[in-house]
């Protein structure tokens, strides 16, 4: 006990003497409560329960809001990081519009999201699909797992990750976790973190994000070729949205290593209109993702570029 | 339900209050009801219909030895035996390789030139299948042999089939280990509980804080060493990495449920003893997953005549168990493989007279040589273990063999921290067996224990679940 005191007082001593430290712990305590009660817990180390959320329907008014979007944003992580609430919001209630953001993580591709179309029986009107990574990619091995999963294994994991959630934000309130405030160290991707999804829009809120590290240039998509497997794929998503009624738009988030992915080749050779394209000067905060900023800036440019192709509000 | 779970702390807190309340002695007819709910629970936990499995392969075995010792000698036994081992193989059988045997089907009909849809089977694994079934058939053919009386008291077989510690992923208790402890009173003192305590902290300490993170490596970039693209260092780093991640892992689950089993009352076998310090692939599976290995040795290589009958007899007899240890991990030809390059090397082992881990003097250069040679052997069959594909293995494997070795970038080295306390737990044990340090003191050992509390609460990694969940 005196060894285990020692420690913990070793690191109450780099709490109050190291720079920069204690905001980092601040940052921490911040991100183990949701930005506001429309959100609920997605992503944790105690588990991750987006996909199950959103595939049994565990939380009725996130489907509900689902059900009744009238646009989809789909993509991968990189969307979900890139979609900013605070930009969408005002920007869907000026046109009288609402929104849901459908994206995942876990390099999750069409698959999953065209299952829940199919399951949830969708119908938006306008679909915005971020490109990278997208198309082609079949089902992620998550995806995989939860769809195999039963509605008791959905609601348990749910119930799991929500008690160790509560039980890390009461441990780390007497005592941190290096990795959480420092990154594994020396590894590319960062620190671990916790993301909530709002239950109104699907927009993720993720806490803490890091300062930016490198630059998220715009990518020349003239010279890229684009591969049988994911035309087939793009052409079989449209389709399905198509027989819908919704209308698709593609784009691309800048990111500093693409997934791959050709918006401008899959738009001309299914004539789909591209948007959100050529924003130069935006940062990542870990190497994939953008920065705050720069999602922010982002957002606001799709939106811009969104204006000709906004379906009419419905009568309310 | 896995040890790294917020709902098994909430359940082992219920048992080892019982333990400290109404199991005081252990034997308490109140306590040993409260274990059988619990292990239902915990095994319920994963998917509720499955308990039906475990109660039916129990039940089997359990008539099976009641059977089996009112029967005399005979043909008669020789057929309950049989039924017990085809409902427990078949079991298995259904739910591990149904997809194997389709697709092997499948390969060897198209090669007759007729087209075969795949039917499309999907079963999720009952947890611990591998685990218990070797239990319950253990029992079964102990009570042939006339090694174990049967049991007449079906809920303490039962608790001897599904008693939670050591259910998922073992180590495989027999029943002349564990039937014979159930009636036993045994007291929770101190010392006991230390040891337990002790066991789960190193336990937690090897899962959440040395696998978990050396997971995050290995999963990020296993499939970048499939690729040729890859040098010798970074794939042989990755190897490493992975050869102390399930090391961590599985010695990890078993030494919580070892620390369990002593707070509870009952001495579970030990499974692990720092098998990278084995000086032959012998002696490496008499320090890795010890009960495993020791089950195939009893109940299935000695069976086929072990090295009784003939040399060559003897090489067969090796590579046909280390395949079906391999198959026993489960339904994919990489553990196929893995399992006959052990027994391929052990057959080498001991054609060349070095599976004896003795002999010193000019002796000892050999032995150090062979050492390096085992401990390689080891690595590369990891590299089928871990790998999704047999030519993603080959290429990993071609990729070392390149020997383009390069300095290895920080990232990689602070990574290798993470090997860092498994590198001094093998150092320790090395230096423990040639008495070159004496055991750990009490007091030395509260100190570690302060430590590995600290790195578990301060270091754990993202939850994972263990990897020998999925056999």
């Amino acid at each position: 006990m005196l060894v285990f005191g020692a420690l913990v007082g070793g690191t109450y001593a780099a709490w109050a003497t190291v720079p920069g430290l204690k905001g980092r712990v601040r940052n921490i305590t911040v991100a183990q409560r949701p930005p506001d009660p429309a959100y609920y817990l997605a992503h944790d180390r105690g588990g991750h329960v987006d996909h199950h959320v959103l595939y049994f329907g565990t939380d009725a008014e996130a489907i509900a809001n689902l059900r009744a979007a009238d646009i989809l944003f789909v993509g991968t992580s990189r969307m979900m990081f890139a979609l900013r609430a605070r930009v969408l919001t005002p920007w869907a209630q000026a046109h009288g519009l609402t929104f849901y953001a459908l994206g995942f993580g876990f390099r999750e591709a069409d698959a999953f999201p065209l299952e829940l179309i199919r399951k949830w029986d969708l119908h938006p009107k306008l679909v915005v699909v971020d490109v990278d990574g997208f198309f082609g990619r079949g089902l992620s091995p998550w995806a995989r797992r939860v769809m195999t999963d039963t509605s008791f294994g959905a609601r348990k994991r749910l119930w799991e990750a929500e008690l160790s959630h509560r039980g890390r934000g009461l441990l780390h309130r007497l005592i941190p976790n290096w990795i959480d405030l420092y990154g594994r160290p020396g590894f590319p991707f960062g620190n671990e973190f916790i993301a909530y999804r709002s239950r109104l829009d699907g927009t993720w809120s993720v806490t803490p994000w890091p300062a930016p590290t490198t630059d998220a240039p715009s990518t020349d998509f003239l010279a890229e070729e684009v591969g049988p497997r994911e035309l087939d794929a793009a052409r079989a998503f449209k389709a399905e949205l198509d027989s819908r009624g919704a209308r698709i738009l593609l784009t691309y988030v800048p990111t500093p290593e693409d997934a791959g992915g050709n918006p401008v080749a899959i738009g001309k050779a299914l004539d789909i209109p591209v948007v959100g394209m050529d924003v130069d000067g935006l940062t990542s905060h870990d190497g994939s993702h953008l920065s705050e900023e720069s999602a922010v800036f982002w957002t606001r440019r799709l939106t811009q570029d969104l204006r000709p192709y906004l379906p009419a509000p419905d009568p309310r | 339900m896995s040890f790294v779970s917020s709902a098994f702390i909430v359940l082992f807190l219920f048992v080892l209050a019982a333990r400290l309340t109404i199991g005081r002695r252990k034997i308490e007819p109140a306590y040993m009801a409260m274990l059988l709910l619990a292990s239902t629970v915990f095994y319920a936990w994963h998917v509720p219909i499955y308990i039906g499995i475990i109660v039916f392969s129990a039940t089997v075995d359990y008539v099976a030895g009641l059977a089996l010792e009112r029967t005399p000698a005979g043909v008669r036994r020789r057929w309950i035996l049989a039924v017990s081992l085809v409902v427990n193989l078949g079991l298995l059988a259904f739910f591990k390789y149904a997809n194997l045997l389709i697709d092997a089907t499948i390969t060897v009909v198209s090669a007759a030139g007729i087209d075969l849809a795949r039917p499309e089977v999907s079963v999720i694994l009952p947890m611990g299948i591998s685990f218990y079934t070797f239990q319950s058939m253990s029992y079964t053919i102990d009570v042939y042999r006339g090694r174990l009386p049967a049991m007449r008291d079906f809920k303490a077989f039962f608790l001897y089939i599904i008693f939670f510690p050591q259910l998922v992923a073992g180590p495989i208790v027999r029943g002349v280990d564990f039937l014979p402890q159930i009636a036993r009173p045994r007291r929770l003192r101190l010392r006991v509980f230390y040891e337990g305590a002790w066991l789960i902290l190193l336990g937690f300490f090897l899962k959440v804080v040395c696998a978990d993170n050396l997971a995050v490596y290995v999963d990020e970039h296993w499939q970048r060493g499939m690729r040729e693209t890859a040098d010798a260092s970074f794939s042989l780093w990755l190897v490493v990495m992975f050869s102390g991640q399930i090391f961590a892992d599985f010695a990890g689950y078993s030494s919580i449920a070892r620390g369990i089993g002593y707070l509870l009352g009952f001495r579970l076998p030990i499974n692990f003893n720092a098998p990278y310090i084995a000086g032959s692939l012998k002696n490496f599976w008499e320090r890795w997953h010890i009960t495993l290995s020791s089950w195939l040795r009893d109940y299935l290589y000695v069976p086929l005549g072990g090295n009784r009958i003939s040399r060559a007899r003897t090489y067969v007899n090796l590579l046909l168990v280390m395949v079906l240890g391999g198959l026993w991990h489960g339904a994919a030809y990489t553990f196929i493989v893995w399992g006959a390059i052990h027994g391929a090397a052990l057959a080498v082992e001991r054609a060349l007279g070095l599976q004896h881990d003795r002999g010193a003097g000019r002796f000892a250069a050999i032995r150090a040589g062979w050492f390096v040679v085992a401990q390689a052997v080891v690595l590369v069959a990891w590299i089928f273990f871990r790998s999704d594909s047999i030519p993603g293995a080959l290429t990993f494997v071609g990729n070392i063999a390149m020997l383009d070795f390069s300095m290895p970038p920080m990232w990689m080295w602070v990574g290798t921290m993470f090997l860092a306390p498994l590198v001094v737990h093998h150092a320790w044990a090395w230096s423990e067996e040639r008495a070159v340090v004496k055991p750990l003191t009490p007091t030395a050992r509260a100190v570690l224990a302060a430590g590995m509390l600290y790195g578990i609460l301060t270091l754990y990694a993202g939850t994972s679940d263990f990897i020998y969940f999925q056999f």
